[in-house]
């Protein structure tokens, strides 16, 4: 198969000097941008291959002219010089990284990392929209490929109609969405829901042969059900005929503090947070706050004596018990203190645990309100609903049948809990019915479920990552569990390295400062090292998108909720969906 | 090739006639070393060029030559002492009678005390004038310049020689025109008023031509041509590994071709 090289864009230049990291190419002199994606044609002994190469450097290049400056000078001061017939002579010398190649295999492209150099004076091509989609599409199509859209494929100020996609089973391997305020991360998350709620669709509808995705979306700011601008993921639900919003969203899909400070309209879907003092762990407190050894043994030893009722009987107590070192009791009293205030962590009554397991079991999205919570409250929140969720399926994982199952899950839970959601986990983890000694599902079976840790520094810090957090277990074996977290934070600088080195994704967008960006491109996944200019004229909505299970580093354009809520509205109604295409070379 | 008689039966047998008439014409012939020889071959291309054009339907005002209008002429006989002389003044010709302008321009203009008359032409002009100076012959009014005197082909023979300078960064050079032509379209007998006005026309259009900010004070047409011809050091290189492939082909002695500098890594 051949390529149709004025399928790939303008012809723009030509290849100068070069490694194979970098590349120096000689092109017209037209307006680029540092940013932009050039793709290289390459055919040697028979091998067709198309680099791509992405700008990171321009110079104005006067072809015969090795002192320009000398030439600027006496055309500023010799008023009555000119240039002629230069325009032809005029040429953008650009330097940039090779990103990869892609390579004709078995009537298929395959994305290589930079191992091999175009050929001498290779003929460099420009991607121009409407021209170049289709052909990038297939070549990149292992680097894009998945099932949550993300943005678009940039090539500088342009974007092609490249979709730029996460696969669902990298998602246990954790997610970070790293940007400075104002960069865009809330747009990207509503994004991201509706791309987990497109793919759920698909999956439904018996279009994609995948495990269906939940997500427990923190809201710090109530933005996503009713949208910053016209449109929320409200407006994806109301679109929704009445069988696909029963199937996908449940009965309901926001929960919050306060149902009565709810619109009307997103209350039929809304339900509120409450969390029994009995389904809270110690394990969830030392995820959240620092404490002395002495106050976690104080801890421990008050829950191995109360079990399910330990905040209860400290908040109770009125003096050190014996043995414990004075002042233990006040230091634990006063960090667990704001539990007795919480509108949702209650001593007693009903609890909307099982409801979110039920949820996170059977594929669907929760937008979490958290905007009228305490910090403290949020991150309790966000804990032990990870710590729930984790502890049922390791409960799975090592079992045999239902009945171990039965007997991990009384072991590693909460009784209380347990209790209740004891006959639903096991029809969602039975395999072929739902007795004792029924076979149980492989975790990678069940839905993914995906946790946003918001303002992810107060909880993934060295110090408390030090000691049991529950955050550290997930990093380290979210995997086993199809379990992961999608860490939201504006630093990146300050997380802890247990995270950083088991996420195996980052959309990068755009950095408070030079200390950030630093440790944006040592964390990333593929290196990224010489992008450091490019994260300082990135503009919001712009990402660059890394992944250890792929070779190029992939400029995201990602599009505003509304854009593409509009366009795709009718894919939510009825039968038909979005219309597959079919492209050929 | 030793002697003609090596044509006999060769395509080239057809012009021996022609070469015996040209051979003919050659008086120089005891100071034809390897140097003139290259010299004059190249000459004669570049008249041959020349007249390409001249002979086109290209139509210029100018035709920009590299080098002087100097004719070398045999000391006693009067007439050019090589073909490319020949060639040179039938191009002198053809051109009047094209109505083109036929000047050379040299960058090494070997008249003595030149940087002389440069300095007299800022002090009396100025800083950053761009000025041009006739260098008359004997023949020509207040002709017979001292500083001439001892040179044979200053002013050159046929041709009238000029000094200019179109920008004070650069040292003047020099530009010849056809004599013939000059009497006839520049020099007005007894009114040096009007012989000026026309010298300044022929030079504002020179200097105009001089503006180009990358060779500013040298024209453009004869910038450009030397960039688009020039053997670069790379091209240098290529010719001799060529030259050595073919010495190596041919059976010759293997003869180092590399600048002797290049024996040392200089
Ligand atoms: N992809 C995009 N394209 C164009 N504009 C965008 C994009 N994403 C966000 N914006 C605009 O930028 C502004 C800030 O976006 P957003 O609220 O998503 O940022 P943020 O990173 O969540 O900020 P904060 O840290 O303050 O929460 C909004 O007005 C939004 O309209
Ligand atoms: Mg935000």
């Amino acid at each position: 198969m051949m390529l149709h090289k004025n399928k790939l864009g303008e012809l723009y230049g030509k290849v100068g000097v070069g490694n194979q990291t970098m590349l120096g190419i000689m092109g017209n002199n037209r307006d680029i941008s540092v940013g932009e994606i050039f793709m290289i044609y390459s055919q040697r002994d028979g091998h067709e291959r198309v680099f791509f190469f992405r700008v990171l450097g321009l110079e104005n290049y006067l072809r015969q002219v090795d002192d320009i400056s000398r030439v600027a000078g006496t055309l500023m001061v010799e008023g009555d010089s000119y240039l002629s017939g230069i325009e032809r002579n005029m040429l953008l010398s650009v330097d940039g990284r090779m990103l990869g190649y892609a390579e004709e295999k078995r009537g298929g492209w395959k994305f290589m990392s930079p191992r091999r150099l175009p050929d001498h004076l290779a003929d460099v091509y420009r991607p121009i929209p409407g021209t170049s989609d289709v052909p990038v599409r297939e070549m990149l199509s292992s680097q894009t490929d998945g099932e949550v859209y993300v943005g678009d494929l940039q090539v500088g100020e342009a974007t092609l109609d490249v979709p730029v996609m996460i696969p669902s089973k990298f998602l246990p391997m954790h997610v970070g969405i790293f940007g400075s305020t104002g960069a865009g991360k809330s747009n990207l998350m509503m994004v991201l829901i509706k791309s987990i709620i497109d793919s759920n669709v698909d999956v439904l509808r018996g279009q994609k042969d995948k495990q269906p995705i939940s997500a427990f979306c923190i809201d710090p700011h109530d933005e996503f059900a009713k949208g910053v601008d016209k449109y929320g993921i409200q407006s994806i639900i109301e679109t929704m005929d009445q069988n696909t919003r029963s199937d996908v969203i449940g009965d309901f899909y926001y929960i919050t503090t306060h149902k009565k400070a709810t619109p009307r309209e997103v209350k039929r879907y809304a339900k509120e947070i409450r969390v029994r003092w009995d389904e809270i762990r110690p394990r969830d407190v030392y995820s959240i706050f620092e404490f002395t050894p002495q106050m976690a043994s104080f801890i421990d030893a008050q829950f191995n004596l109360n079990k399910e009722k330990w905040i209860a009987e400290i908040l109770d107590l009125k003096e050190d018990p014996d043995g414990t070192p004075k002042g233990t009791l006040h230091a634990v009293q006063r960090r667990l203190r704001f539990l007795e205030r919480s509108p949702i962590f209650v001593k007693d009554g009903s609890s909307i645990l099982s409801d979110i397991f039920t949820a996170m079991e059977t594929g669907r999205i929760l937008v979490v309100n958290t905007s009228l919570m305490r910090d403290t409250e949020q991150f309790l929140l966000t804990t032990v609903v990870t710590r729930t969720l984790s502890d049922l399926r390791r409960a799975l994982k090592s079992s045999g049948n239902l009945s171990d199952f039965e007997r991990q899950g009384q072991m590693r839970l909460p009784a209380p809990f347990f209790a209740s959601i004891k006959t639903k986990a096991k029809a969602f983890y039975g395999k072929g019915g739902s007795g004792d000694s029924a076979s149980v599902r492989d975790p990678r079976d069940l839905p993914v479920i995906l946790v946003t840790v918001e303002e992810a520094p107060s909880i993934l810090n060295p110090e408390l990552m030090r000691g049991r957090s529950v955050f550290k277990d997930i990093s380290r074996q979210g995997r086993k569990f199809n379990m992961g977290l999608l860490v939201v934070s504006q630093q990146v600088s300050v997380l802890d390295n247990v995270i950083l080195s088991q996420m195996n994704t980052e959309v990068n967008l755009r950095l408070g400062n030079e200390r950030e960006i630093r440790s944006c491109i040592e964390n990333a996944s593929v290196n990224i090292s010489g992008f450091e200019n490019e994260f300082r004229v990135m503009s919001r909505g712009e990402a660059l998108l890394t992944a250890s299970y792929r070779e190029m580093p992939l400029p995201v354009r990602i599009p505003l909720f509304d854009t593409v809520f509009e366009q795709e509205k009718g894919r939510y109604k009825g039968k038909k969906s979005r219309k597959s295409e079919k492209h050929v070379l | 090739m030793t002697s003609f008689s090596d044509f006999t039966e060769t395509e080239y047998e057809m012009y021996l006639p022609r070469l015996r008439e040209m051979e003919s014409l050659i008086s120089r012939a005891q100071i034809l070393t390897n140097t003139v020889v290259h010299e004059e071959l190249r000459k004669v291309s570049e008249y041959a060029a020349l007249r390409n054009v001249l002979t086109s339907d290209l139509n210029p005002r100018y035709l920009l030559l590299d080098g002087g209008l100097a004719v070398f002429l045999h000391f006693r006989r009067k007439y050019p002492s090589m073909p490319s002389g020949f060639m040179l003044r039938e191009l002198c010709t053809l051109a009047r009678k094209e109505g083109v302008v036929l000047c050379g321009v040299s960058k090494n203009h070997t008249i003595p005390f030149a940087h002389r008359i440069a300095k007299m032409a800022q002090d009396v002009f100025g800083d950053g004038t761009k000025w041009f100076c006739l260098l008359p012959s004997k023949e020509d009014p207040g002709g017979g310049l001292h500083i001439t005197e001892d040179r044979t082909y200053i002013p050159p023979v046929l041709a009238v020689p000029y000094l200019f300078s179109f920008s004070s960064d650069n040292r003047p050079s020099r530009i010849d025109f056809d004599r013939i032509w000059w009497l006839e379209n520049v020099f007005v007998p007894n009114d040096p008023v009007a012989t000026r006005e026309n010298e300044k026309a022929l030079f504002r259009d020179i200097e105009f031509m001089s503006r180009d900010a990358r060779w500013y004070g040298y024209p453009v047409p004869l910038a450009m041509a030397h960039e688009s011809c020039k053997l670069s050091y790379e091209d240098l290189r290529l010719a001799r590994e060529i030259c050595r492939d073919v010495r190596i082909e041919m059976g010759l002695e293997r003869r180092k071709t590399d600048p002797p500098r290049a024996d040392y890594n200089l």
